[in-house]
């Protein structure tokens, strides 16, 4: 798996996708925030 | 460490004494400077300028010190001499050779410490020859800081007083420290070829330290006295000055300036030692001054790169603080009269961008290895332009009646976003991630990794990058059209760690990959086109200008001010002038500024040379 370029990609694509959105709702959170916009 | 330092003692029996005679100065000067500091700041009872409000009797509150209230006439002039402009240039012209003088010592201190730890000499004679160009512009500085006071005394008698007052102490411990600063430096510089080898060298190292700490302690000293004049602290609501000198000290923007000046400086710093490399490199005439003066340049750019990536975040914090401390100056900063402004500096700071990543390109020519990497190039300068135009694009735009109803109101419905924060941001978010990846590129095109995960590694750090840079655009374009004030502000948080986490990622990565990596072509230093040694003169020249620019805005939405909301500007100069006319002045700075650094880089040259005299002098 680990010699699987294009596989790796997918995983790590869907990884670092997944970590970013969590940061961003942890960051908009201690905000007093929320990551989608509620007027 | 330790078994160094037993090393060392045992090597200079002299050692024991030395440590004591330098104690002992040491102490001599704390003594000093203790007991020989002044009482507390009083109100001169003469000076009609400053009213003091007399003490109770029997009271221990100390005087306090009001702004006085002056007209016109109060200001002397000098016929012929604009007095406004006068202090402006010269405050410039001191700060810009400021900021070298202080950025210098802090690279030349890691260069050193470099060559020390790798024992590589090429590294210390490079830290030497740069501190060699901060000698004479030191001396600069020194006058034009002398030529400033003047200026404030003749042409701001009242202003002068009055924060000499407030800050006589800090002014007077400046003063001093200039002795050791001097002596630091002096010593620093003619002590390096003495200081040389085992202990000695440890000791010039330390002097470098020591150098440092008292070159930032001067900066944040003078950066209290300009920043009490935008957010003044330490006084009653009425205005009066107490005598807290380290609450008037320690205001609202004092750390966020602290902060920004320390890190631009840096990036400055590089920049005008790599312009001084590409003056070197292309007045060389044998092939090893070339490929040592592009060595030079290229460790130049590098410095100014690595403090160029943070510098946008300070800069972003210390106009939150404004914002923070003042709405009304924030807004005139960046929504009124000053936003424009900002559009030139976008256009800089897209110069510098696009200036530092075309040197890297261009050095990547240096391995034949690199040719494997051209192809990207377009892709990454594609990428920095985009951001680039959506960086400069301005929000408030210049509309005649019938243009403002064609478009349906003062802004575009789609390209309108492109000029508020979050797209900013996105841009330059962007903009530091590819600079990043031009710096992978470059770090790349002489080797090949030899690890068997090279394939796995390779994909890991495209699918780090994609889903960063989709981070970047997600936060950016939702908070940017579909949210409100308070989002869009607090989205710029997220972007910000974001790329701070892909650059640490991707570097670590990167170096763990190529870890025994085979050298596929050498680095053949000197073999760079000339047109890189001139994107290294406009880097100097592009960060000057912009330094220029944003200290005129810094000083410029104190609008009639001298200290906000305290002390009135009552001069006859006490108007924001013309956007142009601001230009203009910056631009002529810019040109002096630059007349002086030629004239430093050519000292450097002519110091070095010895014409042959025979005949000339007596025979004995």
């Amino acid at each position: 798996m680990m010699n699987n370029a294009p596989l790796l990609f997918v995983i790590t694509l869907v990884a670092c996708v997944l970590l970013f959105l969590g940061l961003d709702m942890a960051v908009m959170k201690l905000n007093g925030l929320t990551l989608l916009y509620h007027p | 460490m330790r078994g160094l330092l037993t090393r060392c003692v045992a090597l200079h029996p002299g050692f024991a004494r030395w440590r004591w005679a330098l104690s002992g100065l040491v102490a001599l000067a704390l003594a000093a400077l203790v007991l020989g500091a002044p009482g507390e700041v009083q109100a001169g009872a003469s000076d009609s300028a400053v009213e003091a409000t007399q003490p109770v009797a029997g009271s221990l509150a100390p005087a306090v010190i009001a702004p006085p209230e002056l007209t016109a006439a109060d200001y002397p002039s000098i016929t012929g001499v604009n007095s406004r402009v006068t202090v402006w240039l010269v405050a410039q012209l001191h700060l810009w050779f400021a900021a070298f003088v202080l950025a210098v010592p802090i690279f030349v201190f890691i260069i050193e410490a470099i060559g020390m730890r790798t024992r590589d000499k090429r590294y210390d004679d490079m830290a030497y020859e740069f501190i060699k160009i901060s000698i004479t512009a030191y001396s600069l500085t020194a006058i034009l800081g002398g030529l400033l006071l003047f200026s404030l005394i003749v042409l701001y008698p009242h202003l002068f007083s009055y924060l000499s007052r407030v800050f006589g102490e800090s002014m007077f411990y400046y003063a001093l420290l200039f002795f050791a600063e001097s002596a630091a430096l002096y010593l620093y510089y003619y002590g390096w070829q003495w200081l040389q080898g085992g202990f000695r060298k440890w000791l010039h190292l330390t002097l470098g330290l020591v150098l440092n700490a008292v070159g930032t302690t001067l900066m944040f000293l003078a950066n209290g006295w300009v920043t009490f004049m935008m957010s003044p602290a330490g006084l009653d609501p009425a205005g009066l000055f107490a005598g807290d000198t380290w609450a008037a000290m320690h205001n609202y923007l004092w750390n966020p300036i602290n902060l920004h000046r320390f890190i631009a400086n840096i990036a400055y710093g590089g920049s005008i030692v790599g312009a001084y490399a590409a003056f070197r490199f292309l007045s060389a005439t044998r092939p090893e001054e070339r490929a040592h003066y592009d060595w030079m340049g290229y460790n130049a750019n590098f410095i100014a790169i690595l403090a160029l990536l943070p510098l946008p975040f300070a800069g972003y914090y210390l106009a939150a603080e404004i914002y923070a401390y003042s709405q009304q100056m924030g807004i005139t900063l960046m929504g009124g009269i000053f936003a424009w402004l900002f559009i030139i500096q976008a256009v800089l700071i897209g110069t510098l961008f696009l200036s530092a990543n075309y040197y890297l390109w261009c050095g990547m020519g240096r391995s034949d290895g690199a040719v494997r990497y051209n192809r990207y190039i377009k892709y990454l300068a594609i990428a920095i332009i985009g951001s680039f135009l959506v960086w400069f694009t301005p929000h408030t735009l210049v509309l005649t009646n019938e243009e403002l109803k064609a478009l349906g109101g003062p802004y575009h419905k789609y390209l309108g976003p492109l000029g508020i924060m979050p797209a900013k941001n996105t841009a330059v978010n962007v903009m530091i991630l590819f600079t990043a990846l031009s710096f992978l590129f470059y770090r790349r095109s002489n080797r090949i990794a030899t690890v068997a995960w090279v394939k796995a590694g390779n994909a890991a750090q495209l699918a780090l990058y994609t889903a960063g840079i989709a981070n970047l655009l997600f936060l950016g374009i939702y908070h940017g059209y579909f949210t409100n004030t308070v989002y869009k502000v607090a989205a710029s948080i997220p972007q910000v760690m974001t790329t701070l986490i892909i650059i640490v990622v991707s570097i670590t990565l990167d170096s763990v990959m190529y870890r025994g990596a085979r050298e596929v072509a050498p680095l053949n230093w000197g073999r760079v086109p000339n047109r890189a040694q001139y994107a290294l003169f406009l880097l100097a020249v592009a960060f000057t200008w912009l330094m220029g620019l944003m200290g005129y805005i810094r000083s410029g939405i104190r609008q009639h001010w001298h200290v906000t909301d305290v002390f009135r500007d009552a001069s006859p100069d006490a108007y924001t002038p013309t956007l142009g006319y601001a230009a203009n002045v910056v631009s002529m700075g810019t040109v002096l500024f630059m007349a002086m650094v030629i004239f430093v880089f050519w000292l450097s040259q002519v110091s070095s040379r010895k014409t042959p005299n025979a005949g000339f002098w007596k025979a004995h």
